[in-house]
Formats: structure tokens, sequence, C-alpha cells
């Protein structure tokens, strides 16, 4: 179970100096956080969430929810009043100058990033256990994939799924997300801060079993 | 003996038949269309060609021309025991008639004159049992002289005799015979299981005396030893001439269809048709000695003992097969000249690696004959490697008309896989649905005309609803004879199976012998039977189970279940693809050893198998329930849901295994599932490797559900068949980006995300590699690629462009499109370094200088290129590698430097074609001096600068086609297409 949220950092207007907010998720939440949660999201938002499985719904419920809370922090403005759109690509899209956002859900774990001055893309995932199977799927570069077969069999779980949630980080806040060759995004196996195809890469804080990266970059210097 | 005519029977009889048609009938074809177009003309002269006794009037030849009604020479009458036994011109009373082999004693031989009298004393001594004309009598004993002999004195009395092997079980025999209502019973209870001749006669009531062929005490009914009778019976009684459809047979069908159905055939009908196969067909002289495997149960056995009307010498066999050389042994011993046997006898010898030839003197045997079941190309392969240049006869036909539709001719050559003719005066057709005929393609077996081996009728069936039902319900005026085949224009056929094995997937017909051909290419598989299933999870939906039976010591691991899959689905199609697979002990076959797909059918959807007393095992049935019940409550089972075509079937069944849910409709989308997008990469590798199709992540991205995914899969094809990858939709004349070194697309992704243009993206994945494992030269490559392109783009302008290799197959693709007349409109090449072949001596110093071959074929290169080597998957050596055991421990390496050395090796020619070369900023140094190569080929050559390295071997450098410089390659390539 994640902890709860920490506290929102203090509320700022879009001319506050650059900075990313993340916010952790707990996706377990009963009926009336979810309920809550429904409320304040538009009608889009719910026809998207109800086509979802059950488990589905729950997931797109909260975590809107809470990027919607993150956001209203940030503008001071009550949550189902936050100008939130999706791009075509489903990317979350503030209808505010200097406030981009992103979201990431993983089981019962869901992380919302909003960056101030600054793309973010961000990206959550349970640890899964290592199997060979992983080199063949062609989203490791050739690198990557002999970083990984030479840690201790131990360390792959970990390293591999950081190298995704860095990756997937970085085509999020690039805005394509896999229609790009995550291949092409090459990381550095085994460390969990640095620069990652230019953008500047850092790991989450989230609890034991979960990795979740940051991709951010100011918004003078994204490349897209 | 008489030596065999120098020219066949066949000739002569031809002869006849032109005269008596008064039109030279030598074209190829033409008997046979005379036989159909004239059926009254042809079957008289045949019956007077024959010379077979009989008596009447041939006059009415046909009494209508409906093949469910028509009785032909309704006022012959004639006597099968008699034509068979008649003293022949030419054939002395001393020759051998029957020689009976038995396994652990001597055979012995009976001559035609020997015979004839012990038929006569038979006759005599079972007409003092009571049998009169009309009876019926069943006759339960092995492939031997005796059963010959009860069968011949049946018939010469005009009783009609219905005969089974002993080793059958009391349930079996009665399912046949109970409806026979036998007055009398002629067992070999000696070789009957204990208990098994006493249950049966305790259900044949009708039967009022028992003739023991052995020594055993008395039965419950008046029991006599046959040996007794004749010693006490009187003179042979008349043998009477009787109708020409006077009853001679009750044959049953292979008794997996409900209750067999219990088949009367006539005298002259059975006689006249063997003749005309032996005779025409087969060529049989009084010179041949005939050996047909078979047991009593089978209607072969009717049909070899009717060679002794040709004058043949008959071979019996009552013993076992231990091995693949008993049969053989047989054949050699006794002078065998044409030898009948099964696909499967000829398949356990070939896997057994037994060599007749090698083992046994066949300097007599000048033919092969294989009949039950489908005969595999393969097989005629290794009857003409390991057993001489003798025609292997493929023959089919049926116990429903005691012969064949199709079987040899010897005149027609004999082509691999087929049978060589129609049988003469048979409308035989390959027929679709409609009943239209098809030539040249699988339909349905039928015969459109009247033939007289057709069964006078069922028992039990009074008013012949059942035979009705049998045969003429699908295609009214047709017989349907329940075979698949197909029919060339030149007559010869192939068999595909029963039509219902034929499985039904959603409105799909597919036959399965072709799945058995791709599994026959799976060694781990022993053999395998695919049924059709109520889809548990659809009403009215069914999807295909395949049960497999497993060579010892092979597992259906998911190695092996993927390799069935892909295998199925490249070599046969994605119908072909089952939706489960299941191991199995064993597969149902019939007594005959005839496989009851009807019979694993009802087993894998649990209903009560209609008469498994047919089967050998019946135990079989159980292992099948149990092994689909446990497959099918995995997360597998959902498979079929929502799925119509098979191709989509499979990719759902994916679906569920990557997502571990059921119930998924074909438009749901992956992540309304709950599919994460790390989910999505190992579900486009199980795609890649279960169904052979590399579907591009752009390409599922965009229409992420089960229907679109099987399109991609459908429009990617086999990466090993170069197929036609669309990369980005779009409308207009399509960008043509070739594969690289590695033979993949996806290193393009970035680069057709970008691409300012709306006309569609295609990626073109041409095999890199011969038959033989070896690279072909770059042209070879190009014109397969340029071969898959034209199915996709028929004519040009065409706009072509690849990275590093890929650009010299487009280069390549250009000059033979430029050669053969299309318009090439632009092509690009993407840091495609000249290969070292095309450069003149002062370029190759330059590229010396440049130290290109430091870099690439540097110490660093290879570890770079070895980081490919994790991805291989285990057990997947490339051709390449096993073609050379020098480089088995680096495959990929090996693929890709011989990918470079085919590359270096290339020679570009001339391309007229605008060019436009994008040079890696990393690259300039290292072709300093040889782009004049390129100048040389490509008169219009621009060069546009681009950021980064060449990015492919030395990667530790940002590579050109990286996420960092794509975006302007992209956009200075969309300013080149424009």
């Amino acid at each position: 179970m994640p902890p709860t949220a920490p506290a929102p950092a203090p509320a700022a207007g879009p001319a506050a100096p650059p900075g990313v907010l993340t916010r952790l998720v707990d996706l377990a939440a009963g009926g009336d956080a979810l309920a809550r949660a429904a409320a304040v999201l538009d009608p889009a938002e719910l026809a998207r969430a109800r086509r979802g499985r059950p488990a589905v719904h729950r997931r797109r419920v909260l975590l809107r929810a809470a990027l919607r809370a993150a956001l209203a922090d940030e503008l001071g403005v009550a949550p189902g009043a936050v100008p939130l759109h999706a791009d075509p690509s489903g990317r979350p899209r503030v209808g505010v100058p200097g406030l981009d956002a992103s979201c990431s859900a993983s089981g019962a774990l869901g992380v919302v990033a909003v960056g101030r001055r600054c793309r973010v893309g961000v990206d959550v995932q349970a640890v899964a256990p290592w199997t060979d199977d992983v080199l063949d799927e062609g989203w490791l570069a050739r690198a990557e994939q002999e970083a990984l077969t030479r840690l201790p069999a131990g360390a792959r779980p970990l390293a591999a799924t950081r190298a995704w949630t860095q990756k997937e980080a970085v085509l999020k806040a690039r805005g394509t997300g896999l229609r790009a060759d995550p291949s092409a995004t090459v990381t550095v196996v085994g460390r969990a801060e640095g620069v990652v195809a230019g953008w500047t890469v850092r790991d989450v804080p989230v609890p034991d079993g979960w990795v979740a990266s940051l991709a951010v970059a100011r918004d003078e210097e994204t490349r897209r | 003996m008489t030596p065999a005519p120098a020219v066949p029977q066949l000739a002569a009889f031809r002869t006849w038949c032109a005269e008596a048609a008064g039109v030279p009938l030598d074209a190829p074809g033409a008997l046979h269309a005379f036989s159909v177009a004239q059926p009254r003309l042809f079957w008289r002269t045949l019956l007077e060609w024959t010379g077979l006794p009989w008596s009447g009037s041939a006059d009415v030849v046909l009494t209508d021309g409906d093949v469910r009604t028509a009785r032909f020479f309704p006022d012959v009458r004639l006597n099968y025991a008699e034509a068979l036994l008649r003293p022949l011109a030419g054939v002395p009373d001393d020759a051998p008639a029957v020689t009976a082999v038995h396994a652990g004693r001597p055979a012995d031989t009976l001559t035609r004159g020997q015979l004839r009298a012990e038929v006569g004393a038979t006759a005599a001594a079972l007409a003092d049992a009571g049998l009169r004309a009309g009876d019926r009598l069943v006759l339960v004993a092995p492939h031997a002289a005796g059963t010959i002999v009860v069968a011949l004195a049946a018939a010469a009395l005009g009783a009609a005799v219905s005969t089974a092997a002993p080793d059958m079980g009391a349930p079996a025999l009665l399912g046949r015979f109970a409806q026979v209502e036998p007055v009398l019973a002629v067992l070999d209870r000696a070789a009957m299981g204990a208990g098994t001749a006493d249950a049966l006669l305790a259900g044949l009531p009708t039967v009022c005396r028992l003739v023991a062929l052995d020594d055993l005490p008395p039965a419950a009914v008046p029991t006599d030893r046959l040996a007794d009778l004749v010693a006490a019976a009187g003179p042979s009684p008349e043998w009477e001439r009787r109708p020409f459809d006077h009853p001679l047979f009750v044959m049953f069908s292979s008794g997996t269809t409900g209750p067999p159905k219990a088949m009367v055939h006539g005298a002259g009908g059975t006689l006249l048709e063997h003749v005309k196969e032996h005779r025409l067909h087969g060529d049989l002289t009084p010179a041949d000695t005939l050996y047909f495997h078979t047991t009593t149960a089978w209607m072969m056995w009717n049909w070899q003992l009717s060679a002794l009307a040709v004058g043949a010498h008959v071979v019996t066999y009552d013993g076992p097969v231990t091995g693949p050389e008993t049969l053989w042994r047989l054949v050699a011993e006794h002078g065998v000249t044409v030898f009948g046997t099964s696909p499967a006898y000829l398949q356990l010898c070939q896997d057994a690696g037994w060599s007749p030839a090698a083992h046994v003197d066949l300097s007599r045997v000048r033919a092969v004959l294989s009949t039950g079941a489908v005969l595999h190309e393969w097989q005629f392969d290794w009857v003409a490697e390991h057993v001489g240049p003798v025609p292997l006869q493929s023959i089919s036909g049926g116990t429903d008309i005691i012969g064949c539709f199709v079987l040899g001719s010897p005149e027609a050559p004999v082509r691999r896989g087929r049978a060589q003719a129609r049988s003469l005066g048979l409308d035989v057709a390959a027929v679709d649905a409609d009943g239209t005929e098809v030539v040249g393609a699988v339909g349905e077996l039928v015969c459109r005309n009247p033939f007289p081996s057709r069964p006078v009728g069922f028992l039990r069936d009074p008013d012949g609803a059942r035979f009705c039902a049998a045969y003429f319900a699908e295609h009214p005026g047709m017989w349907t004879h329940g075979d698949l085949v197909d029919l060339d224009a030149d007559g010869s056929a192939r068999l595909h199976g029963r039509s219902d094995g034929v499985l039904n997937i959603d409105g799909v017909r597919i036959g399965p012998s072709e799945i058995y051909t791709v599994l026959r290419g799976v060694p781990e598989v022993a053999d395998a039977m695919a049924v059709e299933q109520r889809d548990p999870d659809r009403a009215g939906g069914t999807r295909m189970v395949l049960l497999a039976v497993l060579r010892d010591g092979a597992e259906l691991d998911e190695a092996l279940r993927r390799t069935i899959r892909r295998r199925l689905r490249e070599q046969a199609s994605p119908a072909h693809v089952p939706a489960l697979l299941v191991a199995v002990p064993e597969l149902p076959l019939t007594h005959n050893g005839k496989r009851s797909e009807r019979a694993a059918r009802d087993a894998v959807n649990g209903d009560p198998v209609a008469n498994a007393d047919a089967l050998r095992s019946p135990g079989c049935l159980e292992a099948i329930r149990a092994a689909v019940a446990a497959a099918g409550s995995g997360p597998a089972a959902a498979a079929g849901t929502g799925a119509g075509d098979p191709l989509l079937r499979a990719v759902t069944a994916l679906w569920a295994e990557v997502l571990g849910t059921g119930g998924i409709g074909p438009d749901d989308d992956f992540a309304d599932l709950g599919g994460t997008s790390r989910q999505v990469l190992s579900l486009l590798r199980r795609v890649r490797l279960d169904l052979g199709a590399d579907v591009p992540l752009p390409v599922f991205a965009g229409q992420p559900t089960p229907r679109g995914l099987a399109r991609a899969v459908a429009a990617a094809g086999s990466p090993a068949d170069g197929g036609v990858v669309t990369l980005r939709p779009g409308t207009g004349r399509p960008v043509v980006l070739v594969a690289d070194a590695w033979g993949q697309l996806n290193l393009y992704a970035g680069l057709v995300e970008r691409l300012a243009t709306d006309r569609p993206v295609l990626g073109l994945q041409p095999r890199l590699t011969g038959p033989d494992g070896t690279h072909a030269p770059i042209e070879e490559v190009a014109a397969q690629a340029l071969e898959r392109l034209r199915a996709a783009q028929p004519e040009g302008p065409y706009t072509l462009a690849g990275y590093s290799f890929g650009g010299l197959v487009a280069t390549a693709m250009t000059t033979a499109l430029e050669a053969a007349g299309e318009p090439v409109a632009w092509l690009g090449l993407l840091d495609v370094r000249p290969p070292r072949a095309a450069l003149d001596p002062g370029e190759l110093a330059a590229q010396r200088w440049a130290g290109r071959l430091r870099t690439l074929r540097s110490g660093r290169a290879l570890a770079a290129v070895r980081h490919r080597l994790v991805a291989v998957p285990a057990g997947a050596p490339s051709p390449a590698a096993a073609a050379d055991p020098g480089v088995r421990a680096d495959p990929e390496l090996a693929f890709f430097t011989r990918s470079e050395a085919v590359g270096e090796a290339f020679r570009p020619g001339a391309v007229a074609a605008p060019v436009t070369y994008f040079l890696a900023e990393g690259s300039r140094a290292a072709v300093r001096g040889t782009l004049t190569a390129w100048r040389r080929v490509a008169a219009d050559l621009t060069v546009v600068d681009v950021p980064g390295h060449h990015g492919d071997v030395d990667d530790d450098r940002v590579g050109m086609l990286s996420a960092q410089h794509v975006g302007t390659l992209a956009e200075r390539f969309s300013a080149a297409l424009r």
C-alpha cells in the first residue's frame, strides 16, 4: 500500500520559479474516495474512464482527479475548474501557459507530476521479475542490454525496470510515447539520476516494489 | 505362367471402345470422356470385353440416369464365385490361386483347381447347414485361405457374406452384425478374444447355427466344425446365376458417424468394377501375384479377392506386422508383383530408416499401391529411393462403392503426391459448395453419374431414407462421398482427407491435411489431429483444437507451442493456427486404422462418442477429454472470445496471455483492458515469435485493439518472407524504406513519425539469406524485395530510401526498376557508405586514410555488435550460423558481418533517378574521398549534411537516427521528398 501523499508544495502561480511537483496517488482507495474523485472529472474524462474494465476505471478516475487536485493547488482554483485537456495522443495538456503535467500508474500506485515552466514526463512501474525475454522485447538499446547482462542477477529487475521508467518518462515528456522507438532513447543502466537524450532524469521516491522516474527540461531547452 | 503382355490391357480395351464408338479414343483423357459421355456403350463393351460368364440379355445397360436409383444390367444373371473360379484360357488349373502366409509356420498354396474344389465342397457343407440363396452369413476369420473358401462358397449359393476380423471385440462386431440378421455364423473362435464368440452369438438371435473353423467345444447354439460338415457333405449344389444386383457382400461404413451403415453390395456391380480396376487400371494379369495388406474387416479384402477373376495369384497373411521388414520380406519371399499397403506402413518404414531394397530382393515387384489415408509427396520419393523404380499408385475410393474413384493407370505418368487417373466410367469431380466443378482446387469429391458398384441399399433402411441422406443430401443428383479431393485437368487427383474431418471455423473451411503436412516438419510431433470445437465462450462459434501426439521425451512447452503455431502460420496460413493446442497420448483410430476425427471432435466437445466400439482403443477418448479440459481452464481458454477470423483469434489469445485475462472483444482497447505500455512490448514480442510478424510499435499504438493488431499482423506478413509493412498509413504513392543489415525496420520509427508528408510509409524486410542459409548477393535481396513491393505498389514512380546496408538494397532496386522501364522518382541514401567493390584504388586509399576500417572492424565495433547477441532468443541460431560451424558461438555477429561482406561486395549499377545522400556529420571523415564512387553511379546526386554519427555499429556515439538527431534528418528528408 503506498503511503499517503506528501504535503503539497506551497501554492504558486505560473509566474513562480521553475520547478516540479510530484505526488503519489493511492489507487486502491475505497468507494467514497472514488465517488469524490469522479465528481471533479469532466464528461470526457468520465467517458474515457468508463471504457476501461473496473480496475482501469478506478485507476483512471483516481489518477485524473489527483492530477486535477495538484494543478488546482498550483492555480488556486477548484479541481473541477482546472482547464485540463488531452492531446490526440492522450498526453495531458494544461490550458495555462507555463504549466505541464504528466501522470502514470502501476498497480495500486499512481504518480502525478506538474511542471512549472518546464516540460515533464513521469513513469512508475512495479519492479518486474527478470527474464531473459526482456532482452528480446526490442526496447533496450544494445549498450543497455550489455550493461544489464553484466549486472548480478539480483540487480537486474530493478535496473531493467528503471531503464523502462526513464525511457517512458522521456518519451512522455517529449510527447511521443511509444509511437517512438524506445530503444533509441538510451539510458545509463544502474543510474538513478542523470541526462537521458538531453532530458534531466531522476527517481521519484516511491515505496519498495516500485520505481518511478521523472524527466524534466526547462521550457527554453525542451527538445521536442 | 503367362508373360505380361507388352501392351497394357487398357490399350486393347480402348480399341474395342473406339470401334464401338466409331471414333478414335487415343487422345489423353478421351477414353474417360467417352466412358462418362456414353455410359451404356462403355459398360456393355466392358462386360463383353472382360469375358466374364453371364447369361440373359445385356441390351438394357442402365434403367435410368440418376445415380441414386439407376440399376445396371437388369436382365443379366451371373454368379460371383463362378466368375472368380472358372477355368481361364491360358491359366492351367494347377496354377497357384491362393497362397496363405502365416507367422511362424510355412505357407500353404491352393491351385485354381484345388480352390474350385474346396469352394464346391464347402458350398455343399453350408447348404447342408441350412444356408440358402438370399440368406446372410457372418464370417469372422483372419485374412487366410479358409476365409476365402467360405466366402466364395456362400457366394456360390447366392448368400450374402459379411466379414470381420477376429481381433475385434464383441461390441464392435455386434455394432456391425446385429443389423445383418444372419442365419449362419462362421467363426474362427481360436483367433477371437476369450468370450467374444459367446457374446457375439448371444447378441445375434437370428443365428441358428455356428459353423466353427476351430476345434473348440460347441457354443450355446448348435455347433458344427466346418471340416466335419465338408466331410459329410454330398456333391456341390449348382452355382446358380442370379440377378446382377443380387446381394453379395454386406459392408459397413467406418462406423464413426453414428451406428455403422450396413450396405449391401451386389454381385454384378462388385465384380464388374473390380475386374475393371484390376485389368484396366492395375493391368493385373495371370502373371501377377497380388498381396494387399488388409484385414477381413476392410473392403480391400473384398477387392483383392476379385483378383482371382483375372487369374492372378493372391497372397494372404494372417500374422502380425512386427516391424518395417515384415511385409517387404513377405513380398520378396512370395514373388509378389503388386504390393498393396498404406501410407502408415510406408511411413513406418521411412521413420525406421529401413530400406527395403537394401535388405530384400524386390526385383519382381512392378507396382506398389497405397490407400486408406492421404499419401504424402515425400513418400513417393522414399519409394523411388528405397523400393525401386516402380510406380507408387495412390488409390482411393471407399467401402461405400467397394471400389475406387481415383487410382492408377498403366499409361499415365505418376505425379508425386497424386493418384494417376479417375476410374473409368465414373464421372468423378471436385465441386464447391454449390456443386460447381472446380479443377485444380480442393473440393468435395462427387460422382455425377450412375455406376454399377453403388450399394444396392442399406439394411434396416426400408424407405431408403438413410441411404439418400448418406450420399445425396448435399448435392442432389450426385453421389457425395465425403472426401476432399483436387483433380487436375490431366485427371490426376490428390485426396485431402475426409470432408467431415474438415474444420469449419466460423465458416472458414480448413482442410487439416495441410496442418499435418506442416507438422511433419516438427520432429517433436509424432502425429496430430485437428478438430473443431464449439467455442465455450461464444454460442454458435467454433474454434480449432489441435491434438498432438509427441515423440518420447518431447514436451509441449512454450517453445514447442510457439514453433508449432509459427510454422502453421508461415507454411499454411493464419487460419491453420489452432486456438487450443494439447498433447494427448493417442489419437482415435478405427479397427481399420482409419483416423476418426468425428470421435475426437465429440470428445473435445464433451459429447458422447456415437460409436466408441468402432475404435481400436476407446480409452484414448477419456485422455483427450481430460487434456482439453485441463488446457481449457487456463487463461488461454478465453482465446477464442469475440473473434471471428482465425488470425484475430490467435491475436486475441496472445492478448489474453499477456494481460492474464479473458473475455477480450475484438475492438477492446489495450489500455482499457488494463494493459500497460510495458505489456505492449511483451505482446509485440509474442506476436513476433508466435505469429512471425514484426508489428512496429507506432502501428500498434495507432490501433491498439485485437482487430487492429490482427490487421497489422496480416499486413506485416512474415519477416522471413520479406513482407511489406505499413509503417504509417497515408494517401498517394508510398515512401518505401528498406530494412537494415539486421533485417529490421524499427530503427526508422522516429523518422517515420516525423516525416512531413501525407504519403504512406512502407517498410520492406527482404530475406537476407537464401534457402541454404548463406547470404544472398545484394542484387538477389533487391530482386525479392522488388517482388514484394510490386505486389503492394504495382507501378511507379517509386520512392525508395534506406539506411546503410538498406540503402545498398534500395540502390540495387532502383537500378533494377529503371532497367525494367519503371520510373523511380527519388532514392534516399541515409549515410550509405560506398561499398569497397565500388571504389577505385585512389578511393580505397582515401578510405584507409580515413581510418574507416579502424572504426568498423575495431574490437570496439565488434563489441557493439555483440550487444545484439543477447537479443537473440535462445535456441534460434541464424541460418548462417548453422551453415558454418565455425561461427556457431556468435550467430548474430556472423549474420551481421556477412551482411556487411555482401554489402562490400556489391557493385552498384547506374541510377538515373535523383539521389539524395544524407551524410552524417560523424561520417564525413570516413567517406572523404570516396563519395566520387557514388557520383559515378548516380548522375543526379545531392549531398545533404545531417547531425549525428552513422550510429549503427560504432554506436557509442549518438547516431543520425537517434532521438536527438532524427528530427533534423526527418526535416531534411521531408524537404527532399517535396
